[in-house]
Order: structure tokens, then sequence, then C-alpha cells
């Protein structure tokens, strides 16, 4: 079985409907809109030339010559759903902290410890929570340098049931992604972003 | 005598026979945990907080997706997890389910004075009785896998009932209906040993763990809980799960041969006593002076 | 000994009102401790518990009284441990003990009594089996205390720890034991076998004559002092 299973005819095009698509349809790599490294294919074009990037003030773009060098992705839990369980004491009692996932080598790298506060920065925002020291997740070798990459879990938001007592507020992982989004879905480029870590 | 008397076969702290004792047909129940098929999602401890009505607690972020370091006498199923290294290098995620073992020989129901306070019914399941508990805490004591948990106010003693109430009535456990993946299974226990032999055998066959097998400890007599492991030669890295555990051996000392010494000894004593006056009588001093005359 | 025990008639204080309260609240928190224990030692006994409050109130109360009993044989210690030293000439009524256990005192065989002086060992305020006694209760209240705390807070104990655990569940019904072979001779004696003694222990007063063949040398030494001061 081929890998173009949404053409009915089950194999490439070298032609689109216009209008259908804002790019392709040849298979294609480009690399994240912040990225650690230059496109391997093609450096003179590393970003997909028409993704939608927001134009305010606030849609910034690092490179790791700005300081950002560690990879930054995000996902979700299974004792989670967005940002509203946070409101659940079921919820609440099984993950009651948001947190950060880091890799064994970060950690020694900036005198880390699992519980510890760290501060995660993008170019466009912060965001403050403790971090977990992990084994599952490692240090790669990414066009020979030795990169990090680090997890963030989406939820909590602004406050919730383990934050009201005591009036705190927390940050949001949405401050930290880009804004850029995929032509033709336009799902957001939150999972692949660069953030510098540093502790709290 | 009722339905409910005769389907219990062993009570805790009980002078005399047990009206139950092998008076039902009624198989052993077990609950299958195939830890090589466990996500870690927790369906199942959200089920047994659900079923079982459960106040929530406050737990802390603890460098683990572990809810919380061991169960709580309102938190009676945990998943364990435990980042381990192969030998060749290679991570593994270990996650199990911790919970009561429903042990055919309970050391909880051992070590109990109370009358009544701890039962194991025919199928195996061996339920708290709060009602007749005393809050000593020797179950605390007895048991090898350390289960039970004392509620600090009313001084009772908690912990998984197997869903007793849901198995009386041909239910299976609230956790096992929750399992997303299916790695959970209920059944007699014969089923359930068939089931994780074969897994096992599965395992070491087509999934290289030469080490693969099943837990069921004969150190307890086997458990109502059965786990498949990756590697069944190290269970302690399943959140420290006993390799060979067994009732403690102070707890049967003192429940076996000290009671009969001490009980002949104390009666030796008592009847010595009386055997020693009427041989020998009081002692006399000639002008009886215990009264201060003379 | 510096109070004087010598008092009018015939009569000296053996025991003043400080020791006997002492002696009393010990004895009867034992007996408390004694009865709640034996509920939780053997099934066929748990009735006691059920009688004495419920299970529940028992197994409350049992580590009060405890510490209540614990107190008093710590204040004992301080208040006899001096008299209780076991001597040379303890070791030496050690010979003499078969004719003590068989009643066969100079009191039994009048013939002897002229002799009764030389042939019998003295004893001091306590005989060696009071002595024994004594010691047994400290020791084995110290055991049943420090066994007793890990079995009362036992849920605090980590499992790291439970080693302690499995220790205390033996020592604790160990010296239970001992302490009760203590008890059940100390109250047998005390009551049936010398005759004065029970009375001794309420009301305090003895005569001369039942201290001169129970504890010569200690009323030798209390009318001494009184001699000394004529």
């Amino acid at each position: 079985m081929g890998p173009f299973i949404m053409n009915p005819e089950g194999v490439g095009r070298l032609f689109a409907p216009l209008g259908a698509f804002a790019e392709g349809p040849f298979p294609e790599h480009y690399e994240p809109t912040e990225s650690p490294i230059e496109n391997p294919l093609h450096p003179g074009q590393s970003r997909n030339p028409v993704v939608k990037r927001f134009k305010t003030p606030d849609d910034q773009y690092a490179s790791p010559k700005d300081g950002y060098d560690i990879i930054c992705t995000t996902y979700r839990l299974t004792e989670h759903y967005h940002y509203w369980t946070k409101n659940n004491p079921m919820n609440v009692q099984l993950v009651p902290e948001p947190f950060v996932e880091i890799s064994e080598e970060l950690a020694q790298e900036k005198g880390i410890r699992g519980g510890d506060k760290v501060k995660v920065s993008s170019i466009r925002g912060t965001y403050i929570a403790k971090a977990m020291v992990t084994k599952r997740i490692k240090q790669m070798i990414v066009d020979g340098k030795k990169t990090h990459q680090i997890g963030i879990p989406i939820h909590w938001g602004f406050r919730g049931i383990a934050e009201d007592d005591g009036k705190t507020a927390l940050t949001l992982t949405n401050q930290l992604s880009p804004a850029v989004v995929d032509p033709n879905a336009y799902t957001p480029e939150f999972k692949g972003f660069l953030v510098k870590v540093e502790k709290a | 005598m009722s339905q409910a008397t005769l389907r219990i076969q062993k009570i805790s702290g009980h002078a005399g026979s047990v009206p139950g004792e092998d008076t039902q047909r009624e198989s052993q129940v077990c609950k299958l945990v195939d830890t090589t098929t466990c996500i870690g999602c927790k369906a199942c401890e959200v089920a047994c907080m659900e079923w079982n009505d459960l106040p929530f607690g406050e737990t802390v972020f603890d460098n683990s997706y572990q809810t919380m370091p061991e169960t709580r006498w309102n938190y009676w199923n945990l998943i364990l997890f435990n980042e381990h290294v192969r030998e060749d290098g290679s991570l593994m995620w270990l996650m199990r389910k911790n919970q009561c073992m429903h042990c055919a020989e309970p050391g909880c129901l051992e070590a109990c004075p109370a009358d009544g306070a701890i039962v194991q019914y025919s199928n195996g399941i061996v339920d708290f009785q709060q009602d007749h508990c005393i809050g000593c805490g020797y179950c605390i004591t007895g048991c090898p896998f350390d289960i039970p948990k004392l509620n600090p106010k009313t001084k009772r003693v908690h912990k998984c009932t197997l869903c007793t109430d849901r198995v009386s009535e041909g239910l299976e456990p609230a956790c096992i209906k929750s399992c997303p993946t299916g790695c959970l299974h209920f059944g007699t226990k014969e089923d359930m040993k068939y089931l994780a032999e074969h897994r096992a055998k599965q395992l070491k066959d087509h999934s290289g763990y030469v080490n693969a097998g099943v837990y069921d400890p004969p150190g307890v007599g086997g458990t109502g809980v059965i786990y498949v492991l990756h590697d069944a030669t190290k269970p302690e890295l399943y959140g420290g799960l006993p390799k060979n555990p067994s009732i403690p051996l102070s707890v049967k000392l003192w429940k076996q041969p000290m009671k009969w010494i001490g009980n002949i000894l104390i009666i030796g004593g008592i009847v010595g006593t009386f055997v020693h006056y009427l041989r020998y009588g009081p002692k006399i001093v000639p002008e009886d002076s215990a009264k201060g005359d003379s | 000994m510096q109070e004087n025990r010598v008092l009018r008639g015939n009569r000296v204080l053996r025991y003043n009102f400080h020791e006997r309260v002492i002696h009393w609240c010990a004895g009867l928190s034992y007996v408390y401790l004694m009865l709640t224990g034996l509920a939780f030692w053997s099934p066929w006994l748990f009735w006691i518990a059920v009688v004495l409050g419920g299970g529940l109130a028992s197994r409350m109360l049992h580590p009060l009284v405890g510490l209540i009993f614990t107190a008093s044989v710590i204040d004992m210690y301080f208040m006899w441990k001096r008299d209780m030293r076991i001597t040379d000439l303890d070791r030496q009524w050690t010979k003499t003990i078969g004719a003590y256990v068989r009643n066969e005192e100079e009191e039994q065989i009048p013939e002897l009594a002229v002799r009764a002086w030389q042939k019998w060992a003295p004893v001091d305020r306590f005989n060696l089996g009071q002595k024994y006694l004594f010691w047994v209760m400290f020791w084995g209240g110290i055991a049943l205390l420090l066994s007793g705390l890990v079995l009362w807070f036992t849920e605090y104990i980590p499992w790291s720890f439970r080693f302690l655990r499995y220790i205390s569940v033996l020592v604790h019904p160990i010296a239970f034991l001992v302490t009760l072979g203590g008890f059940i001779i100390h109250v047998y004696m005390g009551t049936a076998v010398v005759r004065g003694g029970f009375t001794s222990v309420i009301r305090g007063e003895v005569s001369k004559t039942w201290a001169r063949h129970h504890h010569r040398l200690w009323l030798e030494r209390i009318t001494g002092q009184d001699a000394a001061r004529k």
C-alpha cells in the first residue's frame, strides 16, 4: 500500500486543483519556523514559504543565535483535558501541579533537581513550573551538535482549584508557542519551537 | 445460617471454628494485571475512587507521574512508576497497579486480634469489616505488601475490597471495567493463571523477554491478584514488589507457638499457686502480729 | 531513711503514704493492662475487652494506662532502688529459698526457734524474691513501654523501619508474660502466704514482731537510728 492514501487514485499528483492547496502536492521537508538547524535538504529555504505568520508585535521568531537553543514540544496527559480539568478535584488529585519534563543531561548542565522551579522562555513569553527530571527524554545529536529537548504538558491554565486558596496564578504554555499555522489546515506549530531553560 | 455467614471462610481474632469454613463450592476469584500492556493512564485509579465514593486528598508534585508515594486509607489503588535502565542500556518505563493482593493466607487476618474485623470470603476476597476494627494496626505489621492504611480520625483501616459488592452481584471489579487497554482481567484463579502463563509464554517467544513470568507468590499461599511481569526474576523493579513475600516470621511465632506456650504458662502459674497453697498453706508467725498486737 | 518509721505501741511504718499510693497506682493500672492485654492476646479472651467498654475503647485506653503504669514504675525505681540492690546477703539467702517456699521457717518448727536467728539468713527491707519482682517489673516495664510505643504509633513507622514492628510484636507479649508471672507470684504471696502483707501496703503499719520475723535487719536499722537518737 502506497503513502498517498488520501488520493482516490492512490498515487501522487503533479498538479493540484487551484485553490485546494496552498502548497504541495509534492512531499517536502521543511523545518519549523523556529529550528535549531538549517534545513538539511535545502538550507537556503529552511522554512515553509507559505505558512501563515501573524504580524502583531508579539509575533516574533527566534533562532539559536538569539540564545534560544533548546527545542520545546508540548503534549497532553491522560489525567487532564485542556484547561477545565484544573477545576475538577479528581483530575487535580491525579496530577496537581504543572511541570516541565527535562532530560537528566540538561538537568545536570543547569544544576536542576527534580521538583525545582524552572523558567522556560521563548522569544514571546515565559513559563514557570516545576521540573520533572526523567530518563525518558534524552539529549540528541542534531547536525553534529548536542541538542536538548524539553516537553511541556499544556494543561492547568491560569488558576484552578489547586491555586484558589493561595490566590496564586500560573503561567500558560500558550505564551511560549508560536502563532504559526499550517497554510492548509491552520494547525499551529505548537509542537516544535525554541526556548531557553533556567532555574527560576 | 444465612447465606452471607456461610460465604465467610476465615475470621480474624475468632475463638472457635468458623461456621462457613469449607461449606461453599465457590472457586477463588482472581484479578490479572498484565504490566506489559499497562499504559499508566490511571483510569483504574479513578474508577476505584468513583465506585467507592472515596473523599479526595492532597497531592504534591514529586518528580514522577505517580499520583502519590503509597496507597492511603482513602486511595486504595495506585500505579507505581519506575524508569528502569536495562543492562543493554535500553530504557523501560515500568508500571504496576498496586493494591491489596488478597492473599490466600492473609497476614493481616493472622495478626488481627479483633473478632471479625477481617474476614476472607469463600471466593478468596479479604475484606475489612470496619465496624469490628479496634484500630490497633496489627494488620499493618502482618501485611508483607504494606497495604492496610489507618484513617487517623476514625482509627479504622481501609484497603482495596476487590469490589466484593460488585463481584457478589456477578459484575467485575470497577478497575477491570475501566481499563482501556484490556490489561486487567477478572475471572477464576484457574482461568487467570492460564491466561497469565499464556501471555508470559508469548512474551518469551515473541518479544524477547526471556525472564517473563507470572507473579503468584507461594509464600502467602498464592494471591487473588496476579501479575504478568516482563522480568519475573526481578519483581522489586515494579515499585518494590517483594520477591518472596510471606507472613512475617515474628507474627507467625507470636500467633502460633508463643500463644500456646504463653497460655500453658499462665494457666500453669495460676493452678500452680493454688496447688502450692493447698500443699504448704500460709506462713505463720507465732504471735500473730499482723494487726499490731503483742 | 530520714523519716522516723517507729510508731506508738509495738508498730513500725513499713510503707509511707507516697509508697502506698504509688504501689496501688502501679498495681491497679497493671490489672487493667493485664485484662485488656489478655483480650488482645487471645481470641478466647476478647470478650474481656468488650466487657470493659468495647474493643475500640480498650485499644485506646490500654496505651494511656500503660503510661500511668510506666510512670509509677519509674517513680518506684527512684524511691526504692537503693533498698532493692542485690547484695551478698541476698546471695546467701538463696540457699534458704527451698525452705522459704515450703514455709519451713522457724515458726513452723518451734524447736528450732532458738537456733532460728543463726540458721536463717537475715533479710533487710526487701528479700531477694521481692527484689527480683522489683527488677522484673522495672525492666519489664521499660520493655513494655518501648515496644508499646512502636505498637501504639505503628502507622507512623515507615516501611523501611518495619523491623521495629516485628521486634515489638514479640517483645511486648514476652515482657507481658514475664511481668504476669511476677504479678501472680507477688499477689499470691502478698495476700495468701505472708499474713499481714496486704495490710502493710494498705495501712502501712506492721508490728515489730512481724518485722523481726520477716525483715530483721530492716527493723534493726530503723530502730537503731531511733536508739542512737535516745
